[in-house]
C-alpha cells in the first residue's frame, strides 16, 4: 500500500468516525445501553476468573496479576472491535443480502470500506473502561512503571488491535468459503473460547499453532507476553513482524476469496 | 463506432449463477439436507457488445432478463464465468484502483448512500473515497444540487427524503469525482413522472457537457426513448437487438397503443369500421365490451383520436408507448435480430 | 372471562398447528447445511475443551486432589453435562421478532388465523427436538470414544429429574427472551439487552464455571433464579450432588417463573401490539 493510499484510508477512517459522531447525537438511551453491556461482558470474565483464583495461585505459569493483563488485552481488542469492526458482525447476512456491491466499486480496499463503516461512540467509552482495566492490571503486575514499560504497552495495544483485525478478516473469510451459511457464530464461539485463557494450557504444538499460525491466543498471551517481559526484545520483533506478515497474508486471502462473492439478486 | 477505442468491452461473457433446489414436502427436505442438488442458472450468454467513449447506452429488458448481472459483471462486482469483460482495457473484476475511481455505479433498487445521516456528510465521505480537491467538491456538490433541484434538502437526514430526493442524491454522489462511465441500473424505477424527467435531463446534459459514459438500464422504454443514442436489448440473458436507437424508433418504437373506454350509450365496435382504422394506418388489438385498443403510428395518433371521438361515445382514453413486450414481439416478427454486428 | 373462554375454544386448534409450524421452523433451520451442521452440533463444544485444560492447569498447580469437594474429573464430568445441556438451551439469535417489529411486519400477526404464541411454542418445540437430538449425539459419540471418561447420569431418576428442569427451564428463557423482544415496541436497544441477558445468565447458570466454586453467599442468592435450576442445578442432579428435596425446590421455582415469565410476555405482546397498531405505522 503507498504513503498516498495509506493517507486515503486514514482520512476516510476519519469521516467515518464523524459519520458515527453524527449518527450518535440522536439515540441515547442505546449508547449507554450498549456500554452498559460490554461491561456485562467484562464483569462476567473477571468474575470467572476471580473465582478460579480463589482456589489457586497459578494457572499455566499465569498468577492472578499477570492474567489481569491478559483480561486486559481481552478487553481492549474487543473494545476494538466494537468501535471500529462492528459492522462485521453482519457481515454473514449482508453477504447474502449482496449489501457488498456498492464498496466493490469505490476505490478504496473492500474489506477496510465495508469492515469499518460502522464507528461506535460508545465503543470508545468500553475502551476508556477497558484501557483503565488493562492499567489498573499492568500497575499490579509491574512493580515499577518506567517510560519504556508504557510504550511497550502502547506497542502491545496496537498488536492486540491488529490481531483482532487479522481474526475478523479470518472470520470474513470463513463466510465467504461457507457462504450463506451462517457458520461465522461458530467460529466466533471458537475463537473466544481460546481467547479468553491464556495458550499456555494448550500442548506445544497447539500453542504455536495458536499463537503465530490462526493467532486466536496472540490476542491475548503475545501482548500480554510483551508487556510482563516474557519475550526477549529481538523474540517480540521477531513476532510481531510475523503478525504483520500474517495479516498481509490474511487479507489478500479475503481479497481472492471475494471471488466467490454472488452479490444478490437485485 | 469503430474508429473509437471501446472502453467497455464485453466478449462472449456468459454469467452461470448456481442456486439449490429443494424438494417439497418432509421427505424432499430431508433428501435435500443429505445431498444438496444444485441447478444451473444461465443469467447471461454469449453478450457481445462495445461501447466507445461519450456513448449514451440504454440497457433495455425484462424483469430477469439479466440487466443488472450484466452492470454487476461490468463494474467487477461479480466476475463473469466465461467470456471477457474489460473495463478501460483491464479485465473489470482485476480493476485497479486508479480504474475504479474512473466509474461510478447507481442502483435504483439499492442505496449506497448512509441511510440516517444527510446526504451531504455522505458526499464528505465520497470525496474522501475518491480524493476530490476540497474546491472542487464545493463546485460540483452546488451545481448538481441546483440542476436536480434539491439544494435545500441537502442537510435533511435521507430516510426522510423522498423516493425521488433520495435517487436524486444518490446521482449527484455518483457524479461528484468526475466519472468517465457510469452505470445506473434503473435509476427512475418507481419515481413520479416530473423526477424521472429531471433525472433524464441531467444525464443528457452530463453527457454532452463532459463526454461521460452512460449505461443506463430500465425495463421503462420511456426512459431509454428520451435518453439513450443507443439501445441494447436482453431477453433472458441474451442480446437480442444491439444499434441505434433512431432507426429502431422510425420501425417501432413510433407506434402508440390507444386504449379508449366507450359510454353505455356509445355504438359499440363492428367490423365496417375497419375502413376507418385502414386511413390511419391503425389496428385493432384488443376488444372487450365497452374498452377497445389500438396500435397507431406516433404521427397518426393525434388525427386518429379525434376521429374516435367522432365515432364513438368516448368516456376515457389513454394513449401509451408501445410496451417493452409488444416491441420484442416485433423484432422476433420481423427477423431483425442483432442489428448492430 | 369472554377472553379466556374463547382463548380455551381455541386452544384445540392451534395445538393441531403446533407440529405444522415446527415443521416449517425446521426447513428454515436447515436451509443452510454448513451452518446448520457447526451450529447445531458443535455449539458450545469449544470452551469445554479449553476449560478442561485450564482445570488441568490449575490442578497441576495446586497439587491438590480436589477443589471445593470436585476432583479434577468431576469439573470435566460437570463440563461435559454443561456442553450437553448448553445445546438444548434457545439461543437468542433465534427469535428475530425484535427485528421484524422494527421493520414493521408484525402486522402480519395481526391478520393471522393463529396466535403468535403458537408460533412461539412451535418453534421452541422443533428447537428443542433437535437439541436433544444433538445433546444426544454428542454424549453418544463422547460415550463412544472415551468410554469409561465420559459420565454417565448416577441414576434413571436423576435423568427424569435433571430432563424436567431442563425442559421448564429453557422455557423460562425462551420466554425471556420474548419478553426482550417485544421491548423492541418501544425502545430499539433490544439487541444490547439480550446480550446483556445472556453475559449475566451465562454466569449465574453455572455455565462459565460452577456454582460450587463460587462463594457461598453467591449460591445461595442464585439458587432462587431461573438460570441455575436450567444448567447448574440439573448437572449436579446428574452428578448425584443434589438430591430429591432439592429438586423439588427447584421445580417449585421454575414453575414460578416459568408461570410468571408466561404472564408477564403475554401483557407485554397485547400492550406492545396495541401501541404498535395505534402508532398506524
Ligand atoms: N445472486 C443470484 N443468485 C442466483 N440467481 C440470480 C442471482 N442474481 C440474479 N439471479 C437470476 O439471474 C437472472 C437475471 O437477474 P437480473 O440480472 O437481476 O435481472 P434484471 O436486472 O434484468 O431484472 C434472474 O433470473 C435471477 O433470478
Ligand atoms: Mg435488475
Amino acid at each position: 500500500m503507498s504513503a498516498n493510499a495509506f493517507v486515503q484510508h486514514l482520512r476516510i477512517a476519519g469521516q467515518y468516525a464523524r459519520i458515527g459522531v453524527i449518527r450518535k447525537s440522536q439515540f441515547r438511551v442505546e449508547f449507554w445501553s450498549q456500554v452498559v453491556m460490554d461491561c456485562c461482558w467484562y464483569a462476567s470474565h473477571v468474575a470467572v476468573f476471580e473465582v478460579l483464583y480463589a482456589h489457586v495461585d497459578d494457572i499455566a505459569g499465569w498468577n492472578r496479576e499477570q492474567f489481569r493483563v491478559l483480561l486486559g488485552f481481552l478487553f481492549v481488542s474487543d473494545a476494538f472491535m466494537m468501535v471500529w469492526l462492528g459492522q462485521m458482525w453482519r457481515f454473514w447476512r449482508d453477504l447474502k443480502d449482496g449489501k457488498l456491491d456498492s464498496f466493490r466499486v469505490r476505490p478504496g480496499a473492500t474489506l477496510f470500506l465495508y469492515g469499518f463503516q460502522q464507528f461506535s461512540v460508545e465503543g470508545c467509552v468500553n475502551m476508556a473502561v477497558a484501557m483503565t482495566y488493562l492499567a489498573y492490571g499492568i500497575g499490579r503486575a509491574c512493580e515499577h512503571v518506567t517510560l519504556g514499560l508504557v510504550l511497550v504497552t502502547l506497542i502491545a495495544v496496537a498488536v492486540s488491535w491488529w490481531v483482532r483485525t487479522i481474526l475478523v478478516t479470518f472470520y470474513g473469510l470463513v463466510d465467504l468459503w461457507l457462504l450463506g451459511s451462517d457458520a461465522g457464530q461458530f467460529v466466533n464461539e471458537a475463537i473466544h473460547a481460546v481467547a479468553d485463557r491464556p495458550a499456555d494450557v494448550f500442548g506445544a504444538r497447539v500453542r504455536t499453532f495458536l499463537l503465530y499460525i490462526l493467532p486466536v491466543g496472540a490476542l491475548t498471551q503475545v501482548p500480554a507476553g510483551m508487556v510482563l517481559g516474557r519475550y526477549t526484545p529481538l523474540g517480540a520483533v521477531v513476532a510481531v513482524g510475523w503478525l504483520g506478515m500474517l495479516g498481509v497474508g490474511m487479507f489478500a486471502a479475503w481479497n481472492r476469496g471475494f471471488r466467490r462473492y454472488e452479490s444478490a439478486m437485485g | 463506432m469503430s474508429i473509437h477505442p471501446s472502453i467497455l468491452e464485453c466478449r462472449s461473457v456468459g454469467k452461470v449463477y448456481s442456486a439449490q433446489v429443494r424438494g417439497a414436502g418432509t421427505l424432499g427436505i430431508l433428501r435435500g439436507f443429505v445431498r444438496r442438488q444444485v441447478r444451473e442458472h444461465v443469467a447471461l450468454a454469449n453478450i457481445d457488445l462495445a461501447v466507445a467513449p461519450g456513448e449514451i447506452v440504454g440497457l433495455i429488458g425484462a424483469n430477469g432478463a439479466g440487466k443488472t448481472t450484466l452492470v454487476k459483471c461490468l463494474t467487477g462486482i461479480i466476475p463473469a464465468s466465461s467470456g471477457r469483460c474489460e473495463l478501460f482495457g483491464h479485465d473489470a473484476f482485476a480493476l485497479t484502483r486508479a480504474d475504479k475511481r474512473r466509474l461510478s455505479l447507481v442502483m435504483g433498487q439499492r442505496s449506497q448512500l448512509w441511510w440516517d445521516i444527510p446526504a451531504i456528510d455522505s458526499f464528505r465521505l465520497l470525496r474522501e473515497i475518491y480524493q476530490v480537491d476540497a474546491a472542487r467538491f464545493e463546485r460540483r456538490v452546488r451545481e448538481q444540487a441546483e440542476r436536480l433541484d434539491v439544494t435545500d434538502r441537502l442537510q435533511v437526514q435521507l430516510r426522510q427524503l423522498s423516493l425521488g430526493e433520495r435517487m436524486k442524491m444518490e446521482i449527484i454522489g455518483a457524479f461528484l469525482h468526475d466519472p468517465e462511465v457510469v452505470f445506473l441500473d434503473e435509476p427512475t424505477i418507481g419515481l413520479d413522472l416530473l423526477s424521472q424527467e429531471t433525472i433524464r435531463t441531467f444525464l443528457r446534459e452530463v453527457n454532452r457537457e463532459r463526454r461521460t459514459t452512460v449505461i443506463l438500464t430500465s425495463h421503462d422504454m420511456a426512459d431509454i426513448e428520451e435518453t439513450c443514442d443507443r439501445l441494447v436489448i436482453l431477453e433472458a440473458g441474451r442480446i437480442l437487438f444491439d444499434g441505434d436507437l433512431v432507426g429502431l424508433r422510425r420501425r417501432f418504437v413510433g407506434r402508440r397503443a390507444v386504449e379508449v373506454h366507450l359510454e353505455a350509450n356509445s355504438r359499440p365496435w363492428s367490423a365496417e369500421l375497419d375502413g376507418e382504422l385502414e386511413r390511419f394506418g391503425a389496428v385493432l388489438v384488443r376488444e372487450a365490451p365497452r374498452a377497445l385498443t389500438f396500435e397507431v403510428d406516433a404521427e397518426h395518433c393525434q388525427p386518429f383520436i379525434q376521429h374516435l371521438f367522432d365515432l364513438f361515445q368516448v368516456r376515457d382514453l389513454a394513449v401509451e408507448r408501445q410496451p417493452l413486450e409488444n416491441l420484442i414481439r416485433e423484432i422476433f416478427r420481423t427477423g431483425e435480430l442483432v442489428e448492430a454486428s | 372471562m369472554s377472553r379466556a373462554r374463547a382463548l380455551a375454544a381455541s386452544l384445540p386448534e392451534e395445538l393441531h398447528l403446533l407440529p405444522y409450524v415446527a415443521a416449517y421452523e425446521w426447513r428454515k433451520a436447515t436451509a443452510f447445511r454448513a451452518g446448520f451442521v457447526l451450529n447445531a452440533l458443535l455449539r458450545g463444544v469449544p470452551r469445554p475443551v479449553v476449560m478442561t485444560l485450564v482445570y488441568l492447569a490449575m490442578f497441576r498447580s495446586t497439587g491438590a486432589a480436589e477443589i471445593r469437594g470436585y476432583t479434577f474429573v468431576d469439573l470435566v464430568h460437570f463440563l461435559v453435562w454443561t456442553a450437553a445441556i448448553q445445546k438444548c438451551i434457545p439461543d437468542w439469535r433465534s427469535l428475530d421478532l425484535a427485528e421484524q417489529i422494527f421493520d414493521g411486519y408484525v402486522t402480519k400477526y395481526l391478520v393471522m388465523p393463529v396466535s403468535y404464541f403458537t408460533l412461539l411454542w412451535g418453534r421452541f418445540l422443533q428447537f428443542t427436538a433437535v437439541q436433544l437430538l444433538a445433546a444426544a449425539a454428542f454424549w453418544c459419540a463422547g460415550a463412544l470414544v472415551l468410554h469409561s471418561w465420559w459420565p454417565q447420569p448416577v441414576s434413571a431418576v436423576a435423568l427424569a429429574q435433571a430432563a424436567t428442569l431442563l425442559a421448564l427451564g429453557t422455557g423460562c428463557y425462551l420466554l425471556t427472551y420474548f419478553i426482550l423482544n417485544c421491548l423492541a415496541f418501544w425502545l430499539d436497544v433490544v439487541w444490547s439487552l439480550l446480550n446483556m441477558f445472556m453475559f449475566v445468565a451465562a454466569f449465574m447458570s453455572g455455565m462459565l464455571v460452577p456454582v460450587a466454586l463460587m462463594p457461598r453467599a453467591v449460591r445461595g442468592v442464585l439458587e432462587v433464579t431461573f438460570p441455575y435450576w436450567t444448567v447448574n442445578a440439573p448437572v449436579e442432579l446428574l452428578l448425584g450432588r443434589l438430591g430429591p428435596a432439592d429438586f423439588r425446590f427447584g421445580l417449585a421455582v421454575l414453575a414460578t417463573s416459568f408461570v410468571a415469565l408466561h404472564g408477564l410476555a403475554f401483557v407485554t405482546w397485547r400492550r406492545g401490539l396495541r401501541r404498535y397498531a395505534g402508532v398506524g405505522t
